[in-house]
């Protein structure tokens, strides 16, 4: 079984990946207050039954359709305020985001209503929730899609007008319940473990988990981030209702943890290379029962790191930026294209309609990537599509700033990023047709938000510094 | 099914010279060295005191040759004694002039502070000593081609501390300028690694003996107006002293943008030759030991991979800010700033077993560690001032702690461009290695 994902391919033309271009910020602020506001709000976007679903190319194989809801998907909204500038992040239980006329579209509606400057949006990356594309093999967005705009516009404007002062903490915890699905040989071959219930030890894995706890003025958690790597692939192939995965069972966990019922935030981290343990359950051998555990055991311990968190007091600040780098395609585009179709027929519309449907495929890609630096101290880097979990930790590894978070799956979906030693050995999402940006963009976009980090702590000036000494030469 | 292409990831500005190993029976060697000293009175280039003038010769400065050939496939690595490669006109006409025997031409310079002013943003350069000196290696080219005889390689290692990181970190996270370091005081980076690359003919005996080190060849300063390689040059001398026969010693600069030596810039009245010597002839016993024990073996299917890509990138400063900041200072390099730069990365790739990256101007040492930890063969040289000179390279780390090379004017390429040069290169070995799928596996 191979998941097939939806994809995105934006502009056409070969170049170098040394010919990365990097366009100017969308946006690039900085504000600076003396307090940190935030708002929160839900919706529910659980769209109706009958769609083709998310992750799995068998189903989309088979024709099969969403029967119904085992538990709903929502949208949650988090904004936050600083020095009259703003910003918003929103999770969506649903495989990834949406395109980037949606997005745009979104942002919008945001500043409009709600004078968001910045916008995040990122999904959980769930394989139970409706497919989504970029392009539509008959060239039309499925109606729901705007009806879920509209929903989260207005859950982006109810958060907005419900900012309210609070003090940010963070903390790390660790929990074992996912692993690296690419086994990788001595001779650099890679076999593919797609489920692991005896929990083999693999490497590389990313078990922290990193909370993010935002308290209102009498200590009350208002809002609850929990970032970790894992895809949410408990639910198999044959599980035809839409669900959160695991991390439904997860935001439970949270929320159900504080008398408050404060609104629990999933942030997917770089999981492109991680699974759950009990991946692809049948549902005739507990996968219900397993996606629970898994959601249990992370949001245990979720729910220890932000009950042992103490939020502070801290001199408020918001900086963002938003950047468009260009990539070239992995793949010779034209061939890609041709190989595609002779491997999957007409069905490979239904997943690679955007880049089959011209003529003349396209080989360059535009990709966002998003940096959000809170109050100085807590980073969040977002990057669209699926990063594999190295770069979740040498991202760690060079933050300049307490907490660095990398969000998969933002602001825009272009499958997988391996890293460039990934990308020589192989296996799926690394050398397979899921990955097609070229070799190295993650590494660029990574070096790229560290840059930007930098910039945004004033460690990096645009033009020499006065005080360095000019020695030989 | 899809056709396997050799080139799939050919794009745009990056200009792919080979990535297809070529296989014959042989792996071929051969040297050639030649005096290119200039005459008197050129400017000499390194410190701020743009009047020095040359007023004669310590020692001369060559250029070596190592021409490699595996059937057509012939590459020279040509090593200059000299602050910098050729200006990049003079780098093309040496290809020109000996593309009969070289399909490919690495030129790097081992980055003396003794030698002629050649880096083109900051000063004129001498022209016409430049196009002698083309012609000279083009001759050199020819004579070691001529000369060539089956080869096997070795690579050995070890180290010699000699250098120290001349951005001294403070607690604060930045950096004060410590060019001298007499006492020995530890810093950090610092790579004290020796990589040695050995040449034998197939009795054994050394056609050449290739020294990767890193470190400032700086120890004469400014007060010295003599041309001199420094301790290279006297590396050179030991190794091919104690080698013996006719092999040549080539000084192989590696990312030595924050690493100066222990006694650099002494004086000559407070023993400038003695420690020049001294560190040199360290550096060189150190090699000679690595390389007396290396076993040189001939590979079953000789190889030679080479690429040379031009990556683009934006300057380092905006200029208008910088202008407004401080005319002064910025006027005379804003004026030479440009919206992007092309930048020659070179990697070469010897039996699909040793690898070298080479990148245009001053790598930070962190570089030449990186390098090694992510490379995929398990020998890996770096190169500094290989094919041009753009500055320096400071990791995106080092940048923002600042000082000379780092936060200054003399770096003028963009933050990130080191670590996307090492990507690309590394990227380079795995397509050469064939571990780089040309189309998707799946799809085959």
């Amino acid at each position: 079984m191979t998941p097939r994902t939806a994809r995105k391919v934006l502009l056409a033309a070969f170049a170098a990946l040394a010919t990365c271009l990097v366009l100017p910020p969308l946006t690039a602020q900085a504000a600076h207050s003396n307090i940190l506001q935030a708002g929160v709000a839900q919706v529910v976007i659980t769209p109706p039954p009958g769609l083709p679903m998310y992750g799995y190319a068998d189903r989309i194989h088979k024709h099969q359709v969403s029967t119904g809801t085992l538990d709903p998907l929502y949208a949650r909204v988090l904004v936050l305020e600083a020095g009259g500038q703003r910003a918003a992040i929103v999770t969506l239980d649903l495989g990834r985001t949406f395109d980037e006329s949606w997005l745009a579209r979104l942002r919008a509606a945001a500043k409009q209503t709600s004078r968001i400057d910045q916008l995040i949006v990122t999904a959980s990356h769930t394989h139970s929730g409706p497919n989504i594309l970029d392009t539509y093999p008959d060239g039309h967005p499925p109606a729901w899609q705007n009806t879920i705009l509209d929903k989260i516009s207005g859950a982006i404007q109810q958060a907005a007008l419900h900012l309210e002062p609070v003090q940010v903490g963070t903390g790390t915890g660790e929990v074992h319940i996912g692993y690296n699905r690419r086994q990788v040989h001595p001779d650099h071959t890679v076999t593919m473990l797609w489920s692991n219930p005896e929990k083999i030890p693999t490497a590389p894995v990313d078990a922290t988990v990193t909370v993010i706890r935002m308290d209102r003025r009498d200590g009350t958690p208002l809002a609850i981030l929990v970032n970790y790597a894992c895809h949410p692939v408990v639910f198999g192939a044959d599980h035809l209702e839409y669900s959160a995965d695991y991390v439904a069972a997860m935001v439970d966990t949270v929320v159900g943890a504080f008398p408050t019922r404060p609104l629990c935030l999933f942030l997917q981290g770089a999981d492109g290379d991680i699974n759950p343990y009990y991946a692809t359950t049948p549902m005739n051998e507990g996968a219900v029962q397993k996606r629970d555990w898994t959601g249990h055991e992370l949001g245990q311990e979720a729910a220890r790191v932000a009950k042992d968190i103490r939020t502070s007091p801290s001199p408020a600040s918001l900086d963002f930026s938003e950047d468009v780098m260009e990539f070239p395609l992995r793949w010779e585009a034209q061939n890609f294209k041709q190989a595609l179709l002779r491997a999957n027929g007409p069905l490979a519309l239904e997943d690679h309609a955007d880049l089959l449907a011209a003529a003349s495929p396209p080989s360059r890609l535009a990709l966002h990537v998003t940096t959000l630096l809170i109050n100085k101290k807590i980073a969040l880097v977002g990057m669209p599509g699926e990063p594999f979990v190295d770069f979740q930790i040498n991202l760690r590894d060079r933050c300049p700033v307490e907490n660095c978070i990398l969000l998969g799956y933002t602001n825009g979906y272009f499958d997988y990023f391996p890293t460039i030693q990934a990308a020589s050995e192989g296996g799926y999402g690394a050398g397979d047709s899921d990955t097609y940006v070229a070799v190295g963009a993650g590494e660029r976009m990574l070096d790229h938000a560290v840059i930007r980090l930098y910039q945004m702590l004033g460690e990096l000036r645009p033009v020499p510094g006065s005080e360095n000494d000019a020695p030989p030469k | 099914m899809i056709r396997r292409r050799p080139h799939p990831l050919l794009f745009g500005l990056a200009v792919l010279l080979s990535c297809l190993p070529i296989h014959a029976q042989n792996l071929e060697a051969g040297v050639a060295r030649t005096d290119i000293t200039p005459a008197n009175g050129l400017p000499l280039q390194g410190y701020p005191d743009s009047g020095r003038k040359a007023t004669g010769v310590r020692d001369p400065l060559y250029a070596r040759v190592l021409l490699l050939r595996v059937g057509d496939q012939r590459i020279a690595l040509v090593d200059l004694d000299l602050i910098a490669p050729l200006e990049p006109a003079y780098i093309a006409k040496l290809r020109d002039a000996a593309r009969q025997d070289a399909s490919y031409i690495l030129v790097a310079a081992i980055h003396t502070h003794s030698g002629p002013a050649l880096i083109p943003t900051l000063t004129p350069a001498p022209g016409d000593w430049e196009a002698s000196t083309v012609r000279k290696i083009a001759d050199a080219i020819h004579e070691a081609a001529t000369h060539a005889v089956s080869a096997r390689v070795g690579v050995g290692y070890g180290v010699a501390y000699l250098g120290h990181n001349r951005l001294r970190r403070n607690r604060d996270g930045s950096v004060t300028w410590f060019e001298k370091n007499w006492t020995g005081v530890s810093t950090s980076p610092v790579d004290p690694t020796v990589a040695v690359l050995r040449i034998d003919d197939m009795s054994g005996n050394p056609i050449a003996i290739l020294v990767n080190y890193a470190c400032h060849p700086v120890i004469y300063g400014p007060d010295s107006l003599l041309y001199s390689a420094d301790f290279p040059g006297v590396m050179t001398q030991v190794v091919e002293k104690a080698i013996g026969g006719k092999a040549l010693c080539f000084f192989l600069q590696g990312g030595d943008g924050d690493i100066n030596p222990l006694y650099a810039v002494t004086p000559l009245a407070e023993g400038a030759i003695r420690l020049s010597e001294q560190t040199g002839t360290e550096l060189g016993r150190a090699a000679v030991k690595v390389a007396q024990q290396i076993p040189t073996a001939a590979d079953a299917v000789p190889s030679l991979q080479f690429a040379e890509d031009n990556l683009t990138f934006g300057p380092r400063w905006d200029a208008k800010r910088w202008l407004a900041a401080d005319p002064k200072e910025a006027a005379s390099i804003v004026a030479k700033t440009k919206p992007e730069y092309q930048l020659p990365v070179a990697t070469v790739l010897i039996n699909q077993r040793i690898a070298i990256l080479g990148m245009p101007g001053e790598p930070f040492v962190d570089f030449q560690r990186q390098w090694r930890a992510r490379c995929p063969v398990r020998d890996c040289l770096f190169l500094g001032y290989a094919n041009g000179y753009d500055g320096y390279f400071p990791t995106i780390e080092a940048a923002t702690r600042g000082g000379y090379g780092a936060a200054h004017p003399s770096t003028w390429i963009e933050v990130g461009a080191g670590e996307s040069m090492l990507d690309h290169g590394l990227t380079r070995v795995y397509e050469m290695l064939g571990r780089m799928k040309a189309t998707p596996e799946d799809l085959q």
